[in-house]
Parts: C-alpha cells; sequence; structure tokens
C-alpha cells in the first residue's frame, strides 16, 4: 500500500528504485525499510553527493559487507536505486527514461561459478577479478607422504622454507593446506595423482570464462 | 604475598572439591578453557577474590587493542595456563599474556580482497585445545594454529562462499578428537549444517544437515523444494554433556524469514535444539521452539546445562533463551518440553506457551500488510549470553523491550544470496519506554529474583563470580559490577566504547583478573539508531580491558 501511494507521486525511475531497494538493498539487516539504518548505515535523511552513490552502488565497498550491484543490476537500475536514495534525502531527480530490465546474463557467468566450485580450492585466487596468472600451478608432481607419527597421505608440494613444508592434503576435496615442520616428514615416495577432470561441457564454460581479458 | 595467597588456595581447592561433589560442575576456575566458560555455558567462575565487599577497589592493570574496529569487540577470550588467546574483527587471533598483556604472537588471517563480507567483519571467539588454537574465517575456512607460535597447521575452505551465503563468525568447539563449527546463512537461500573436523589434519569428520533430505525423517515438514534454500544456520556455538556424550546445538531461522508461504509445514529442524552423538554427528533428539517461525526468531543462542530439581525431581536440564523472548527449559537427556516463560514485558507474536510446549495465538504478518511485531528482529534478547550461578541457583540474563512494523515480500530463492522475505522498521513500545534490562531468574519456574533497568538495550553478555557478583557492559562504554543477590550497582569503570561482547574471570599466579571487550559494533547496535538517534554516535572501539584488585591488599 505505500509502495502504491509513493508511486503516484514519484519520477518512474525513483518507483523503480523504491522496488528494488526494498527487494534488495532494505531486507535483511542491511539498510532497513526506506534507508532506516540496520547493519548497513543510514541512508535517508543525510547528506550524498550523487556521485559517491553511484560509485559505491556501482563497485560495493571492497572488503566490507556492501556488494557490487553492477554484478546483479544493469546500469539503469544501478541509477534508478541511486534515485530512490537521493529522493530519500530530500533531493531532486532528474526525469530520466525509466531503466529496462536487466542486461542478459553475462556469458562467462557460468564458467566463474563453475571454477570458483571445482578449481578456486586449489587453485589462488577467487572472486571477480582472478586472472590467468594468479593461478597457481602445481610446481611438482604429487607426493605420498608419510609423518613420522604413522600418518600417510598424498599430497602437493606448495613451499619449503625456514624448515617448514607447506602441502596441500589431497585426501579430501577440496584439498586441506596443511603446515608441517619438516623435521615430521619422515619419508617421501611417488604417488600417482590425477588432476580431477571436469566433465567437457563444464570445461569449456570454465575455459571460456579463464580466457576472458582482465576488465 | 604468597602466605597471604595461601588459605585463598586451601579455599578454592575445597570449594572446588564440593562443587565437583554435585554434578556437572559448570564453573571455571583459573583457567576459562571454552568459549562458554565450560561445555556446560554457565559462565560462572569460581574465582573468589574478587567479592561484593571489595569490588570497589577493581582497578585495571592492562589493556589490548586489537587495532580492528569495524564491527566493535564481540569476541570471548580463552585462557589457558597463563595464556589468553584472543580473536577480533577481521579474523585476526592473538596468543597474550594473561597477567601482563604482552603479545606473545599473532596471526591475522587473510581474508580474499575480492570478496565481500557476508555478514559483516566480526569474530566472536576461537577454541583452543591440545595445543591447538581453531577459528573460523569470514570466507567460510576453518584454520587450526599452533598454540605456542600462532603458526598456521590447516586450512580447510567448509563450502565455496559464493555457494553458500554463508561464513563463519562464531567459536568453534572441541569435543574429544573433533573441533565442530556452525555456519552462518540462516537470512540466506542456504540449507544450514554442522561441521566436525579432525583435529589433528582438518579433515571433514562428519556434517550434520539442519534440513532434512529427501528420505529421511522430517523432510515432510518443508513443501516442495524449500528444503534446499531453508536456511537452518548454526552460527552460535554449542553445549556438550561428556556423561551423555551428547553434543546440543541451536538451530536458527527458517529461510525467508518473514515470508513462509513458499515453504508449508514445521521446517523441521529450524528453531529447534538438536543433540547429535558427538562421536557420529548422528540426531540423537530434538525439540523445536518454534513450528514454521515467521518472524526470525532463530533459536540460535547458547544452551545452558544445569541439574535442579523439577516438582521435587532432580533432572539434567537444557535452558536456551529464544530471539522471540522466551526461555524454553526442557529434560537433555531426551528432549521433553518442561517450561518456558517470558524474558521481555513486550512480546505480542503469540499470546503464550501451553504447558506441553505449544504456541498459542500466533500473530503472522501477511503478505504487504504492515504489521507490528513486538519484540523486534534485534530480539528480546540478542545472542549475548546469560550465566548461570551455581551459587544462588539463579540464572541471569539480560533483556529488550522494543517493537518494529513488519512488511512481508514474497521472494524467490536465488542459492547463496539474501533470502529474507520483508523489511522492518523499529517501533518504540505500546507504553513508549523502550530500554533493556538485566534480571535474574529461578530458572525453572521463571520467577523473576530481582530487575537492574537500562536506558539502552543491554549487548553485552553476563558474567557471574564466586564472589557474588555479575559483571556485564552497556552501549555507552560502562563495564559495571551488580551483587548477584540484590542486582545492587557495586562498581562501575568507563573503557570508553560500548560492550558487545563477552567478558571472562580467570587467574595467574593466584591472582584474580576480570577481562572485558570493549568495542562498539554489530547488526543489532547499528539497529539502535532507529529508535536512539543518537546511539549512530557512539564511539567504535576494539580493547581488551582486563581488571584486578591491587598487589598490596589494603587493611581491612
Amino acid at each position: 500500500m505505500i509502495w502504491l501511494l509513493l508511486a503516484l507521486q514519484l519520477p518512474s525511475t525513483v518507483e523503480q528504485g523504491s522496488k528494488l531497494f526494498a527487494k534488495s538493498c532494505a531486507t535483511g539487516y542491511c539498510h532497513g525499510a526506506e534507508g532506516a539504518a540496520a547493519r548497513g548505515p543510514r541512508l535517508r535523511d543525510r547528506q550524498f553527493d550523487r556521485a559517491y552513490l553511484l560509485k559505491v552502488t556501482r563497485d560495493g565497498i571492497p572488503g566490507s559487507a556492501m556488494p557490487a550491484w553492477k554484478d546483479r543490476f544493469s546500469p539503469a537500475e544501478v541509477e534508478a536505486v541511486v534515485n530512490y536514495i537521493v529522493h530519500l534525502n530530500g533531493g531532486k531527480v532528474d526525469p530520466v527514461q525509466p531503466a529496462g530490465p536487466s542486461p542478459k546474463a553475462d556469458s562467462a557467468a557460468p564458467g566463474r561459478q563453475l571454477y570458483q566450485d571445482q578449481c578456486a580450492a586449489c587453485h589462488q585466487g577467487k572472486g571477480l577479478n582472478l586472472t590467468a596468472k594468479s593461478i597457481w600451478p602445481p610446481s611438482g608432481k604429487a607426493l605420498q607422504l608419510k609423518l613420522q607419527d604413522g600418518e600417510t597421505f598424498p599430497a602437493h608440494l606448495v613451499s619449503e622454507s625456514d624448515g617448514l613444508t607447506i602441502v596441500l592434503d589431497l585426501t579430501d576435496n577440496p584439498p586441506i593446506r596443511r603446515s608441517l615442520e619438516t623435521v615430521e616428514i619422515a619419508s617421501r615416495g611417488p604417488f600417482a595423482w590425477n588432476h580431477p577432470v571436469a566433465n567437457p561441457e563444464d570445461w569449456a564454460k570454465i575455459r571460456a570464462w579463464l580466457m576472458l581479458p582482465l576488465r | 604475598m604468597l602466605l597471604n595467597a595461601m588459605p585463598q588456595f586451601l579455599l578454592l581447592f575445597l570449594l572446588t572439591l564440593f562443587a565437583a561433589a554435585q554434578t556437572p560442575n559448570g564453573s571455571t576456575s583459573a583457567n576459562w578453557p571454552h568459549y562458554g566458560g565450560t561445555y556446560q555455558f554457565w559462565r560462572h567462575s569460581d574465582l573468589t577474590q574478587v567479592t561484593r565487599a571489595n569490588v570497589s577497589q577493581l582497578t585495571p592493570v592492562w589493556a589490548f587493542q586489537t587495532g580492528m574496529n569495524e564491527g566493535g569487540l564481540q569476541s570471548t577470550p580463552i585462557v589457558i595456563d597463563g595464556v589468553m588467546y584472543l580473536s577480533s574483527s577481521g579474523n585476526r587471533v592473538f596468543g597474550i599474556d594473561a597477567a601482563t598483556g604482552r603479545e606473545l604472537w599473532h596471526y591475522f588471517y587473510q581474508n580474499p580482497k575480492e570478496i565481500g563480507v557476508i555478514y559483516s567483519p566480526w569474530n566472536r571467539g576461537v577454541a583452543v585445545d591440545q595445543g591447538r588454537v581453531f577459528m573460523g574465517t569470514l570466507d567460510n575456512h576453518v584454520v587450526a594454529l599452533d598454540a605456542k607460535s600462532g603458526r598456521e597447521l590447516w586450512n580447510v575452505e567448509v563450502e565455496p562462499l559464493a555457494k553458500c551465503g554463508c561464513n563463519i563468525t562464531g567459536a568453534p568447539l572441541v569435543v574429544k578428537d573433533k573441533v565442530i563449527v556452525g555456519v552462518t546463512g540462516g537470512d540466506s537461500a542456504h540449507r544450514g549444517y554442522l561441521n566436525a573436523f579432525h583435529v589433528k589434519t582438518g579433515r571433514l569428520a562428519w556434517r550434520f544437515q539442519t534440513i532434512p533430505g529427501p528420505g529421511e525423517p522430517g523432510h515432510e515438514t518443508w513443501s516442495g523444494d524449500s528444503w534446499k534454500f531453508g536456511g537452518g544456520a548454526t552460527w552460535m556455538t554449542g553445549s556438550y554433556d561428556p556423561e551423555l556424550n551428547q553434543l546440543y546445538w541451536a538451530v536458527g531461522n527458517p529461510a525467508a524469514d518473514f515470508y513462509g508461504d513458499s515453504r508449508q509445514g514445521k521446517n523441521l529442524y529450524t528453531d529447534s535444539i538438536v543433540a547429535l552423538d558427538a562421536d557420529t554427528g548422528k540426531l540423537k533428539w530434538y525439540h523445536q521452539q518454534i513450528p514454521h517461525d515467521v518472524w526470525d526468531w532463530d533459536t540460535a543462542y547458547e544452551s545452558v546445562l544445569v541439574d535442579l530439581p523439577v516438582k521435587g525431581r532432580l533432572r539434567k536440564l537444557l535452558i536456551n533463551v529464544n530471539k522471540g523472548g522466551y526461555t524454553f527449559v526442557i529434560d537433555r537427556t531426551n528432549g521433553e518440553f518442561l517450561s518456558a516463560w517470558p524474558i521481555a514485558r513486550n512480546i505480542n507474536w503469540i499470546k503464550g506457551i501451553d504447558e506441553n510446549g505449544n504456541l498459542v495465538g500466533r500473530n503472522e504478518p501477511k503478505i504487504g500488510v504492515p504489521t507490528t511485531i513486538c519484540p523486534s528482529i534485534g530480539g528480546g534478547r540478542s545472542w549475548n549470553h546469560a550465566a548461570y550461578s551455581p551459587k544462588t541457583k539463579w540464572f541471569y540474563t539480560t533483556a529488550i523491550e522494543w517493537c518494529q512494523t513488519v512488511t512481508v515480500q514474497s521472494e524467490e530463492p536465488k542459492e547463496g544470496q539474501n533470502f529474507f522475505g520483508g523489511v522492518f522498521t523499529l517501533k518504540t513500545t505500546p507504553d513508549g519506554k523502550p530500554g533493556g534490562h538485566l534480571d535474574a531468574y529461578d530458572p525453572v519456574t521463571g520467577q523473576k529474583k530481582w530487575t537492574y533497568e537500562s536506558k539502552y538495550p543491554l549487548l553485552a553478555s553476563v558474567l557471574a563470580t564466586g564472589g557474588d557478583l555479575i559483571f556485564t557492559g552497556d552501549p555507552e562504554g560502562n563495564f559495571f559490577a551488580l551483587d548477584a543477590e540484590t542486582g545492587k550497582k557495586l562498581w562501575s569503570f568507563p573503557t570508553g566504547s560500548g560492550h558487545r561482547g563477552s567478558s571472562i574471570s580467570y587467574s595467574v599466579g593466584g591472582r584474580q583478573y576480570i577481562a572485558t571487550p570493549s568495542g562498539w559494533g554489530s547488526a543489532v547496535s547499528g539497529l539502535m539508531g532507529q529508535l536512539w538517534p543518537e546511539a549512530e554516535q557512539f564511539r567504535n572501539g576494539s580493547t581488551l580491558f582486563v581488571f584486578a584488585l591491587p598487589e598490596k591488599e589494603p587493611k581491612k
């Protein structure tokens, strides 16, 4: 009801922004209904720079709970939400064309998701800015490690220095990164280990995403 | 000094013997070995050096800054043999000399920058056992550190964060050779679980899914595919009864929180206490407090294990405060409901709870219709823990008086993404007096013994000590002590930032210390600004304050 009443008096982008805000920003413990504040900061009755709002909404705040909405909203939808926040702060909203629906899903998105599910636990770099360069190359062959206490397990060597040996324990998937004192290792033998293979369909998608130039 | 301390040691020894004769002894002594103090989660220290008579002389002896203010300091320190293990926001862990405050080592976990923080940056504690420190991380990993050096021993990913929309903010619990870790995710489209990892290797030992899958008993309590995204987080730390070998964990709300139409049924095991075999993770029994929760009442808080007479018969009890403002008392051998009693004055989502534990007069908000619900989503109490004193045999808990307007929205789940189903705005109470209080109760009957009123909600845990004292802190930064028998304030110290963590007591070399986190932050403290605008200006911080009596005892 409240939304309907508001909608009668608002420019259409603000109306659209209010709906997007209610579903995505007001929800949970985030910014609260109509920006009244919750876990996220209060967004009403303050003085915001519109350019700042646009930037933060689009790109998020790295390392914080604020996501980059450019991954979920179209540019026009980001504009609509920002217009709504400007409206909450008593600002004037330029009449702009109502935002269209979200753009077609990023064609590489399935590959990115598959990578995160299947590869990211071993290969360094996660998230949206992963580059081929940052992928960890398994530097050596897999080993069968035997520890002084009798435990044996297959492992990939990650690094060895200062009396410490860091390995990926391959017993389970995803592997567990373990740091051992080198003296804990009783013996090292060869281990025939094959990289898990994604099904061809998945691999094609993962590869399509990996080959994308860095944004 | 030594001579002076000797009688106290003897007294302590005798008291410990006496307490051990009555099972279980849930009090701590020199150490504070587990998140809840002991497996029984009493948050009671049997140390008696600091008493009602001398608490006014309590003096800060050291302070420790974590350097990470965002989200405040919500942690419970662990102390074992004179070493304190403290975690802070951003997954920092410190090994500290518990007598002097000197840092022994630190470990800063590197959360991937590309990953946003799902449920904010805080961490509520570590577990320490068998020479290892265990912590859950903001990107849903579990790490084990060497307790002497802070060196990482293993690091395992629980589930890709993008998939689960969850992470770990609660403290793990070590039982025998396993470390048990719960996850957040109750407000995401996610199917919750509790994990146990082998202490030495980090390998998964068992996983208990909080929502039964196809073919399992309880699966029929979810309509359609709603079980796949039904929440049921395990975000706080559980309790353990060594004698029964039962692990008790509280399972949070179903998702979407407010929108329940698409998940018809009781929605097991959300809003339930589950008792698991600690070795296998197999369900032994459950008690559901709130079937088909549509208020986000999150049965997630601590379970306090005590043995007390009920109607003339000694029973093994489990006491659990629910976010909706009721305390549930059940038999921890089999889950039988015994009683439920309110801690908040403003409760309107039900009219009451009958003698069999059934909710009476449910007040469910409808889609698109703004509805006043008391308490607010911040809870009739927040997660900050209660304490039980074996001396008074009373239960000490905080409570909050506040309401909200809820508007339910229909919502489709998207895996790993926020799944809430509504919005809310805080409102004052019908009597126009929102605020907080700390009360002492008979834990079985809920009979109130005394009340300490607070202008603002009290969001820090309660600590009870053998010196007949109750400690907690307030949002304005005051850390204070009350008389456990009367609730009278006996001492207060301004720490400079609001309290949202859990104070503890321990001793090193015969000297008793009281330690409290000071550092304002969290989701619920963020909500406070809606009712108390000045709360937006409350200062952040992240400091551990440690108090003791002056070394030379004044003449009596």
